[in-house]
């Protein structure tokens, strides 16, 4: 699979030690030294040594001394993985020298965007349990600061709700990360989902995983924050966001849900449902964005559901898990690259660096990332498209037949959103009100990302395919829904020409059903609280506040409600361990 | 006599005489009490070295003295002793440094450095003791010579808080002596043995056995800080920061949980407490400490106060560990004893730097602090991930063996207390992290007096932090290598199991 270069141990080693530590090293020099334009210069060069890794042998170290024991790997997964992640990273971190060259936090912003990428690559390389948590770690928090850049109170917002989710996700994967090394000798990945399969609390484990790793992998209805956080952070950023980072969720599942070993069909269902769910109400809800980004964040929504469809069919059906998750890795190798491109042609919309030509060929590669998104023929997109049909056809149940018509619905509204998404930046690129000036070399990494999409379509994709794929599916099968899409969205163009013709649903749809189920719980509980004041009101002190009350000495007063209050709290607390310890003995 | 039979009282020489010469000193004598300072805590440091190599060895380190018929005075190193002093001899090697360099010009330091030095005495004794009657005496002397410490300012607040420790903390030693004697009468003498020296009583003392452990956890849980118990540490926060410092990470609240380490271990064994079915007691309380520190800290406006009301939650993560049956959670909670407090002292330094640089003692003064002195933040910022749990630092490697511990024993509810947790630790130290680096500052600060120099603020203070909390990430990084806390603390754990 891809290899193309063999190198012994000691070089696999070092590369693996460059991959974690360079842009960790490089991050703590920016933080001394932040005006050092060499320093900065250097940060897209700490992904070669990960794209080395992509190309060369399957190799493992392992170091027991270190934190509870590391082990860092080469596999499958992990090439493919690496392959995508590194070149997006990369682009990205060239992108941003020239985009955010006169920006005043642009030190802040490298420093954070290395320790993200070692969190990314670092998690795609770990081979134990608490390495990978550790990177995902290091990955969502150090991406916080990316998500707040500008600092509006947008973007505040957006980091708040990103935080508190990533936050989330991180604690319940610790609760299922120890529940699974207690069983797994070394921690070591490989053995993770043989260990989960045989646990007594399968089920439980498996929830857990689907919901803590679903945070990132954008799964409705956990999906809030990433309309939000994706299009808030800096352009390169957004493309990592989107392109890389969303994936960590995906590699997660593979590394830890035991595909092929455990059917949980009951659960595949629910998965395939969300996916859908995700994947066709992305295209909706998508279509009415205003910015051009936030049309890519919920593209991202859309496609991320189609990889969810195949890890619920993976988890239904144990016969074709190993097909469901290699597919799965394809469309998130395509979708990484296409995405990455899209998101770094509306940094070149709003920068301007080489006129109208310019802009003509930015519309052109984004027409072609679209194409590729949308499956046409002689894309990545087509090859990945296929082989989740021929998943699809092999589900579980009565699925087969509503997903052949569901996907087919999905590739029209991935048009649409495509269509949308191109008359938004249209409109971007002539509104100069938006542009800043950039240098010239902006265009580099914009043009190596577009490469690096046609090489994987044409080459990567078709690699990695072959041996598994059989006959490609029919290409008009795959066409008419993109012919659709673009007919109804010329249709529409024509009937509606003004710039937003449809109300726009705010970003991060539901969230605001959660503000609202939120504030009904806090009030409730704030009622319950006051109630149980007044219940140790009149149990506990009842004489000390009676005179109080009779007195109304305002400092008294307070003094007794500040001890009550500890009471209530203490007693409310007493009273949920109490019931938490009665369900952990019965 | 030999030398390994000497070795525990020159252990405590080390600072029973610097103390003293200290008190024999004239208060102006600033420069010689310095040299005396250091000269004592480096040759303690090198003494709990050539301890641990002989307890490495199986070597028996003891100095027995009967005073009484039945009853002797005993100082003696195993596993868990090791623990303690070294994690105490290291910290008070750094807390004087910085202490040195915060007291710098004032009034009554002859005072302060005398029963700091008794102070650390105490607590050495505390880990060297080899009965419960020896752990008590110093336990006793260690209350008595952090008084003076509390109430070192001598204003009203710090003479209310003093008096309010004093209170707490003797009603808890009457408990332990009634203990202690009760247990006498029924168990005659005996030493703390590792797996349990009490094991052998007969069943029909059951219910006079479970009394008796939870009047000496009662009254050791004064100290460690245990819910409802617990009052009297976020009152003493008005010591002086190197004080705080020590007393929360070594000298009193680690000394509290090192007692309920020493009585479930060494006195009841760990097997033989999980038969009388006290541990999950133990559990539920510190459980319930964990959670209600957490919440009282997250609504504190006063660094110091935010800190000590986190110490409550967290060193219960101690007795947490101790009170799970299982190898794992027993790694767990004893590492966090040294975890903590390396990670504790860090923080203390660090408010200490801010109170004493800029004059902030708010949190809410604390916007920008990360420009202001971005080297005592940086410090914070690592010791507060690592109180998160985040890896791969110090804290990690606790939460992570508490939770495989809890798995392992089938306590599943301890994995949600740990996330809970976890989740009000970050509520409330990532809004300090993010308005001391994200938030412009706000006007000038409070009092600065250290004008800027070549540092950010006097050397003597930034040192400490910056080695602690150096030591928090190599804690947590190089865990698996011989050296570290968790190396130790898994050859006590094989010895107690």
């Amino acid at each position: 699979m891809l290899t193309l270069f063999h190198f012994e141990q000691p070089v696999f080693i070092a590369l693996v030690a460059l991959t974690l530590l360079g842009p960790l090293l490089l991050a703590a020099l920016l933080a001394r030294w932040p005006d050092a334009i060499l320093l900065r210069g250097l940060s897209p060069f700490t992904v070669l040594p990960a794209l080395l890794l992509a190309f060369g042998p399957r190799l493992e170290v392992h170091s027991p001394n270190l934190v509870v024991g590391v082990r860092l790997g080469v596999d499958d997964p992990a090439a493919i993985f690496l392959l995508f992640s590194a070149i997006l990273w990369g682009c990205a971190g060239w992108f941003g020298l020239s985009y955010l060259a006169h920006d005043a936090k642009r030190a802040r912003y490298t420093i954070f965007f290395l320790m993200a990428q070692a969190g990314n690559l670092g998690l795609i390389l770990a081979q134990d349990i608490a390495t990978f948590y550790f990177c995902f770690a290091l990955m969502s928090f150090s991406s916080y600061v990316l998500v707040v850049h500008d600092g509006q109170a947008a973007s505040n917002r957006a980091g708040r709700i990103y935080l508190s989710l990533a936050i989330l996700g991180e604690v319940l994967q610790f609760i299922a990360f120890s529940i699974i090394a207690t069983k797994v000798p070394d921690a070591r990945l490989a053995d993770v989902p043989a260990a989960v399969a045989a646990s007594p609390f399968r089920n439980e484990l498996i929830v857990l995983l689907l919901a803590s790793l679903g945070i990132k992998a954008g799964l409705v209805p956990l999906h809030v924050w990433l309309p939000l956080a994706h299009p808030v952070a800096p352009t390169p950023a957004s493309a990592v966001l989107s392109g890389a980072m969303i994936k960590a969720g995906l590699l997660g599942w593979l590394r830890f849900v035991p595909f092929g070993l455990a059917a949980w069909p009951e659960a595949g269902h629910v998965l395939i449902a969300l996916g859908l769910l995700g994947s066709l109400g992305g295209a909706v809800v998508g279509v009415t964005q205003r910015h051009p980004k936030a049309v890519l964040a919920y593209s991202s929504i859309s496609q991320m559901g189609l990889i969810i469809v195949l890890v619920g069919i993976g988890l239904a059906t144990s016969s074709v898990a190993t097909y469901a998750a290699l597919a799965a890795m394809l469309y998130a190798l395509h979708h990484g690259l296409a995405k990455g491109l899209l998101f770094l042609s509306v940094g070149l919309a709003t920068s301007d660096p080489g006129g109208a030509r310019g802009q003509k060929a930015v519309l052109a590669g984004c027409v072609l990332a679209g194409l590729s998104l949308a499956g046409a023929p002689w894309t990545s997109g087509m090859l990945a498209k296929t082989a989740l049909k021929k998943v699809a056809g092999l589900a579980p149940g009565d699925w087969p037949a509503a997903l052949g018509w569901m996907l087919s619905l999905a590739a029209v509204g991935t048009t649409l959103l495509m269509a949308r998404f191109l008359v938004r930046l249209r409109a971007l690129q002539r509104d100069p009100a938006h542009h800043h000036a950039v240098a010239p070399a902006i265009w580099w990494p914009w043009t190596v990302l577009l490469l690096a999409v046609l090489a994987v379509s044409w080459w990567a994709v078709p690699e990695l395919t072959r041996p598994h794929l059989g006959k490609i599916y029919p290409w008009w099968k795959l066409t008419w829904p993109i012919l659709l899409g673009v007919g109804v969205a010329v249709a529409f163009g024509r009937w509606r020409r003004d710039a937003q013709p449809f109300p726009e649903v705010p970003a991060g749809d539901v969230l605001s059903l959660y503000g609202w189920l939120g504030g009904l719980a806090m009030s409730a509980g704030r009622r319950l609280l006051a109630i149980a004041q007044a219940a140790i009101l009149l149990t506990y002190r009842w004489q000390e506040a009676v005179v109080v009350l009779a007195k109304r000495d305002g400092r008294r007063l307070d003094r007794a409600e500040g001890r009550l209050a500890d009471m209530a709290i203490m007693g409310f607390l007493l009273l949920t361990i109490a019931l938490w310890l009665g369900i952990g003995v019965f | 006599m030999s030398f390994y039979q000497l070795l525990p009282v020159l252990v405590l020489a080390t600072s029973l005489v610097t103390g003293v010469l200290i008190f024999l000193l004239g208060e102006e004598r600033a420069r010689t009490r310095t040299v005396l300072n250091l000269l004592g805590a480096v040759l303690k440091i090198v003494l709990v070295g050539v301890m641990i190599r002989a307890v490495f060895m199986g070597q028996l380190v003891e100095t027995r003295w009967t005073f009484l018929p039945g009853m002797d005075f005993v100082l003696r190193a195993d596993a868990m002793t090791i623990l303690f002093s070294s994690l105490s001899a290291i910290l008070w090697l750094v807390t004087t440094i910085y202490a040195i360099g915060y007291l710098e010009d004032s009034p009554n330091r002859r005072r302060f450095f005398g029963y700091f030095s008794l102070c650390v005495t105490a607590t050495m004794g505390v880990s060297l003791a080899g009965n419960l009657l020896t752990f008590f005496v110093f336990y006793e002397v260690l209350t008595l010579t952090t008084y003076p410490l509390v109430t070192h300012r001598g204003t009203d607040t710090s003479l209310r808080a003093g008096g309010m420790y004093l209170r707490y903390t003797l009603i808890g030693s009457a408990a332990i002596l009634l203990a202690m004697v009760w247990l006498y009468v029924l168990a005659g003498p005996f030493d703390f043995t590792e797996t349990g020296a009490i094991g052998f009583l007969d069943a029909k003392h059951g219910p006079a056995l479970i009394v008796i452990f939870f009047l000496l956890v009662g009254g050791f849980g004064v100290k460690a800080a245990l819910a409802p118990l617990h009052r009297w540490l976020p009152e003493a926060m008005v010591a002086p920061a190197p004080v705080s410092a020590l007393l929360h990470a070594v000298a009193v609240v680690k000394a509290g949980a090192f007692g309920i380490v020493r009585v479930v271990y060494d006195v009841y064994g760990v097997t033989f407490s999980a038969q009388l079915g006290v541990l999950p007691v133990l559990a539920a309380a510190s459980a319930f400490t964990i959670i209600f520190g957490s919440v009282r800290a997250l609504f504190q406006d006063d660094l110091k106060r935010r800190l000590a009301y986190s110490t409550v939650s967290q060193v219960s993560y101690i007795a947490l560990g101790v009170a799970i049956l299982g190898p794992a959670s027993t790694i767990g909670g004893l590492v966090h004893l040294a975890h903590q407090g390396i990670m504790k002292i860090t923080m203390f330094f660090c408010a200490g730097n801010l109170a004493e640089t800029l004059g902030i003692h708010a949190i809410r003064e604390m916007k920008g602090a990360g420009r202001r002195m971005p080297w005592t933040m940086g410090a914070f910022t690592v010791a507060a991930l690592g109180m998160i749990g985040v890896p791969p630092l110090a804290g990690f490697i606790s939460k992570w063996y508490l939770g495989v511990g809890a798995a392992e024993s089938g306590d599943y509810w301890v994995l949600g207390v740990l996330a809970v947790s976890s989740l009000l630790n970050a509520a409330y130290f990532l809004p300090i992290l993010h308005a001391a680096w994200f938030k412009p500052q706000e006007g000038d600060w409070p009092h600065e007096h250290h004008p800027r120099g070549r540092f950010e603020t006097s050397l003597w203070l930034l040192a400490p932090p910056l080695v602690t909390a150096l030591l928090v990430l190599l804690a947590g990084l190089f865990a698996g290598t011989d050296y570290s806390p968790l190396a130790w603390v898994k050859i006590i754990a094989r010895r107690e199991y």
